[in-house]
């Protein structure tokens, strides 16, 4: 039996995932509250944040924290284009994950030399900074106010008023995005990211032109954050900065370590879960944050590859760590007492 | 117990007072407002005034004998989660109409929600002029910044005769309104507009910006804000020495606690009222007199706005019924009713022009300024 | 207005050296990154707050608590946090405090509430040096300041545990092998940089009358960004980083928008790891 970390979709075990996806095609079926809909549309839009952070968190190991300003890039296009220029729904999802494939791929050049903390720090750094040029540059985004009036998908046919036609057409999109990235991890390119995120040495030295990769990577987990972002702007009808900071990047990024790293069903298992649990408990609303705060450091303390994850990418097991010294040591040397010379 | 599930008891508790024998069905409005997060003291105050407002309704008889029930959410000032609430609220079948929310943004993020589903979206504070007029089920009562701008600007202008202000604004849909309708209106009555800066929402550090305005030398300061950026500007602004100045600011400002965290600073500053707790007219001293013996804390303009949009509401209740699509018609028509806050007359577009008061801060205390 | 704006930053920077200056402890000796940084100055904040406000205690009392209180917090950050994790790396550390600085933050909220509390105003005058306002409270800033840097300083290099710090972030294994106990070093260096960043938190309470649920994020962001300038290991990198992101940010304020005030610590940060990642200061200079 495949740990579920392992589990790839293929036609031997549709078994499995034909009755999950029919399930997921009946929910409208038997749920008609408009509002918890709404909150399974939500949970498919963070599925798709959450696997394309995966790419790059998960797969090649890299430790972006900027997530939320790509989403949000491509929600701002996805806004602009259809608020000025009337651009229709087929237009914008696509255009809206290119220019944050785009943005993504400029920053990756300057910064992806950068390792661990510092790529942490500079992707931070990043983000806000998209923040505060969103926030200022009132003739684009018109600043603070954000965008108002946003159609809905203008689909054939298809009346977006209730919440179970966006229910619909997230589930496709899901499927789409979760098909095509199985597609490219199982490829070549996947395990080359697999490759880069277990020994970056050993990946270079077979000739693997790892910095190509990395921002590949890159531009492949930004296109599909802006993805997200052209059906969230879609959907809310409304946009605006504040919705796409560093709160948000630790969300989509707990979502991602809770579910699991490095897997295909990990993130939809964390983005799921993690929409599901605050909407649930709406009556500890205000104890939301200390929840999410208290599931990360139970799974980093206790299962730190998450529900479904490969084990091994946050904890890394292997010689590479420094031992621990015990708790009470006997000094063999006072320190003290040493001369200045010796030291 | 959580601040949400409180208010569900807490209306629970005043049905079961206020019901007659026999008890009857009771009307659920709704309220979508901030009772957590930058903008939590305001949503209070709704909560707060427009839970007196429905406790005096019901021991009066309610509507036609049944009772009004609050269901009170939380939007934490967030436009995403207003529109969440709005999806709940509109899927509530019990629910007839809605009071909320606080911030132009927030309201304006639930707008298309509560167009789709057909329920009135009536605000005690959103001043955003594309508010209102951007759907039939949307109202506004706290008057625009239409209105205040060149009321204020009279007042630097002319009553006070300055002819040299800086602006500094809090770079949100509100403050961004209200710049412009003072400084078009100050620079129509002949003043010169010397500066203009701007502060985002949580900012704390104005000493830059106002050592930056300092420079040019104005003679009047214009600070469209909240009163709590207000006060901590004003505190600046002594701490930097700036004191040949004269301060200005729009109603946002008139709140006790505004001297309360201003002290000593925020004398002198001059501001406006829609609503002023010693105005003698019986209706508000009922309101005032009624606020502080059940909070035991004076009403501030707020918590004033929204008491008048409860009693809006529950009137037109009376008149129309509990029909979505009836409430809207009725509410819609409203042009006599007159509130602690001045009269409230819907335009064609949903929102109202209201009167001001000039209002001026001396020894600590809000006056009203006389020259 | 150049030189109020100049004194408007350096007090502004001095309060982000404070900050920069407890991560740099942090990364030095333990070699490791703490995202809670920010909530711990919060706390300490509030904490001064509560001493002023509330019990009317002189300020140089409610600046000491906020230290205590600080302090307090870091070491059981540490004890939480760290010591589990020894082993595993940068980053399980890093995501425990990044959950843990959410709970503290949301914490805040539900206990204190969201709205600003109004910090009593502690000498509100100015003074006049040669034609120029300054106010009384800038310069008692960044005298304290100063001493506090001073102190560290002293701490660092008289004292057998300052020894004992500068030596393990020299190097773990060798000073564990001289007997240093590492565990002890570990939890002083919390405390120390706790200490300070809380120390930041009273003084920009009563420096801008106010405290805040919310006010940690953005201190610790530019925190990081103002201890990068020095290659997150150099003291003195992170108190000049703190120094002139302060001074460039008015400097911004004065000759460009407002607005644009908070990018500076953002570009400043992505402009030095990009370029020269180690630091402006040179190799790895450890300690003052």
């Amino acid at each position: 039996m495949t740990p579920l970390y392992a589990f790839v979709p293929s036609a031997r075990n549709r078994r499995v995932w034909v009755p999950v996806l029919a399930g997921a095609a009946a929910v409208p079926l038997v749920v008609r509250s408009e509002y918890v809909l709404n909150v399974a549309v939500l949970a498919g839009i963070y599925i798709i944040l959450a696997s394309s952070l995966n790419v790059t968190n998960g797969y090649t190991g890299l430790f972006s924290f900027g997530h939320a300003a790509f989403y949000g890039i491509g929600a701002y296009t996805a806004a602009l284009l259809a608020t000025r220029l009337a651009a229709p729904f087929w237009l914008t999802f696509p255009a809206a994950g290119l220019a944050a494939a785009a943005v993504g791929s400029a920053i990756a050049v300057p910064t992806l030399r950068l390792r661990g903390i510092f790529l942490a720090l500079v992707t931070i750094g990043f983000q806000e900074i998209t923040f505060l040029v969103t926030m200022n540059w009132m003739s684009l985004t018109r600043g603070p106010l954000g965008i108002p009036r946003i159609p809905p998908p203008a689909l054939p046919g298809i009346s977006f008023r209730s919440n179970v036609a966006y229910y619909y057409l997230i589930l496709v999109l899901d499927i789409a995005v979760l098909f095509a990235l199985t597609r490219i991890m199982t490829s070549r390119i996947g395990r080359t990211l697999i490759a880069i995120r277990e020994d970056e040495l050993a990946a270079q030295s077979c000739a693997v032109p790892v910095f190509r990769y990395k921002v590949l990577a890159f531009g492949l987990a930004t296109f599909f954050a802006g993805l997200a972002g052209a059906f969230f702007a879609h959907h809310a009808r409304f946009v605006s900065a504040d919705s796409f900071r560093l709160d948000e990047t630790f969300v989509i990024l707990t979502m991602l370590i809770v579910g699991g790293m490095g897997s295909l069903v990990g993130p939809v298992i964390g983005a799921v879960a993690l929409v599901i649990i605050p909407e649930a408990f709406r009556f500890f609303a205000e104890y939301r944050g200390v929840v999410y705060g208290l599931i990360l450091i139970g799974v980093i303390l206790f299962r730190p590859h998450g529900i479904a994850g490969v084990p091994g990418i946050i904890q890394p097991r292997g010689a590479a760590r420094a031992p621990a010294p015990p708790h009470k040591p006997e000094p063999a040397l006072d320190v003290a007492s040493t001369p200045e010379s010796a030291r | 117990m959580t601040m949400n599930g409180l208010r569900v008891v807490l209306a629970a508790l005043m049905l079961l007072s206020a019901l007659p024998v026999g008890a009857a069905e009771p009307i659920h409005i709704a309220l979508s407002a901030p009772m957590t997060g930058n903008y939590a003291e305001y949503g209070q105050q709704f909560q707060r005034s427009i839970d007196l407002a429905v406790e005096w309704a019901n021991a009066a008889g309610g509507i036609h004998g049944r009772p009004i029930a609050v269901v009170s959410g939380d939007s934490k000032g967030d436009p995403k989660e207003a529109a969440a609430l709005a999806q709940k609220f509109t899927s509530d079948k019990r629910i007839v109409a809605e009071i909320g929310d606080f911030t132009s943004s927030a309201c304006m993020a639930a707008q298309p929600i509560y167009e789709r589903a057909g329920m009135v979206q009536l605000s005690p504070t959103a001043s955003h002029p594309e508010f209102a007029p951007g759907s039939p089920w949307s109202f506004g009562i706290i008057g625009t910044q239409a209105g205040e701008g060149p009321f204020m600007a009279k007042y630097a202008v002319e009553k006070l005769g300055k002819k040299r202000i800086a602006v500094l604004y809090i770079n949100n849909d509100w403050g961004i309104a209200t710049k412009d309708y003072f400084v078009k209106a100050a620079q129509g009555l002949g003043a010169q507009v010397v500066a203009v800066e701007s502060f985002f929402e949580a900012d704390k550090d104005f000493t830059g910006v106002l050592t930056k305005l300092r420079g040019v030398k104005p003679d009047a300061l214009y600070i469209p804000a909240m009163y709590n950026e207000g006060a901590l500007i004003e505190k600046q602004r002594e701490k930097l020495g700036w004191s040949d100045v004269v301060v200005l600011g729009p109603g946002s400002l008139y709140s006790p606690k505004l001297l309360e965290i201003g002290g000593g600073a925020v004398n002198g500053l001059h501001t406006s009222a829609v609503f002023f707790p010693n105005d003698p007219r019986p209706d508000v001293q009922k309101f005032v007199k009624g606020f502080e013996a059940k909070y035991k804390a004076t009403p501030n303009m707020f918590a004033a706005i929204a008491y008048d949009a409860a009693n809006l509401m529950i009137e037109t209740l009376r008149k129309a019924g509990t029909d979505r699509q009836a409430i809207r018609e009725e509410l819609a028509k409203t042009k006599d009713f007159v509130g602690v806050t001045g009269r409230i007359a819907f335009t064609s577009q949903r929102d109202v022009v209201k009167d001001y008061r000039y209002l001026v801060i001396r020894d600590g205390q809000f006056t009203l300024y006389t020259p | 207005m150049l030189v109020p704006q100049l004194i408007n930053g350096l007090t502004q920077g001095s309060l982000y050296a404070l900050v920069a200056v407890g991560f740099v402890i942090i990364f030095g000796t333990l070699n490791l990154v703490t995202f809670a940084h920010g909530e711990v100055y919060m706390v300490a904040a509030f904490v001064g707050y509560f001493a002023l406000a509330v019990y009317h205690l002189p300020w140089p009392l409610a600046l000491l608590a906020g230290m205590v209180a600080g302090a307090v917090l870091g070491m059981a950050t540490e004890k939480l946090a760290f010591r589990p994790m020894r082993s595993a790396g940068h980053m399980p550390p890093l995501l425990i405090t990044i959950g843990l600085s959410v709970i503290l933050k949301d914490l805040a909220v539900i206990v204190w509430g969201a709205e600003n509390r109004a910090v009593p105003s502690i000498y509100q005058q100015t003074i006049q040096v040669a034609g120029v306002h300054v106010s009384v409270l800038q310069l008692v800033i960044l005298a304290l300041a100063c001493a506090l840097v001073g102190v560290l300083r002293l701490l660092l290099h008289r004292t057998r545990m300052g020894r004992a710090m500068r030596a393990t972030a020299q190097d773990h294994e060798a000073a564990y092998a001289m007997g240093v106990n590492i565990n002890r070093v570990f939890s002083v260096a919390f405390a120390l940089a706790s200490a300070l960043g809380g120390a930041a938190g009273v003084l920009v309470g009563i420096y801008y009358n106010t405290v805040y649920a919310t006010m940690g994020s953005t201190a610790g962001l530019k925190g990081f960004a103002a201890c990068i300038f020095g290659g997150l290991t150099s003291i003195p990198g992170a108190i000049l980083g703190g120094l002139i992101i302060g001074v460039v940010e008015n400097l911004t304020v004065q000759f460009m928008a407002s607005g644009y005030r908070d990018v500076v610590a953002f570009l400043v940060m992505v402009a030095v790891l990009i370029v020269r990642p180690q630091g402006l200061l040179g190799k790895t200079l450890r300690s003052i």
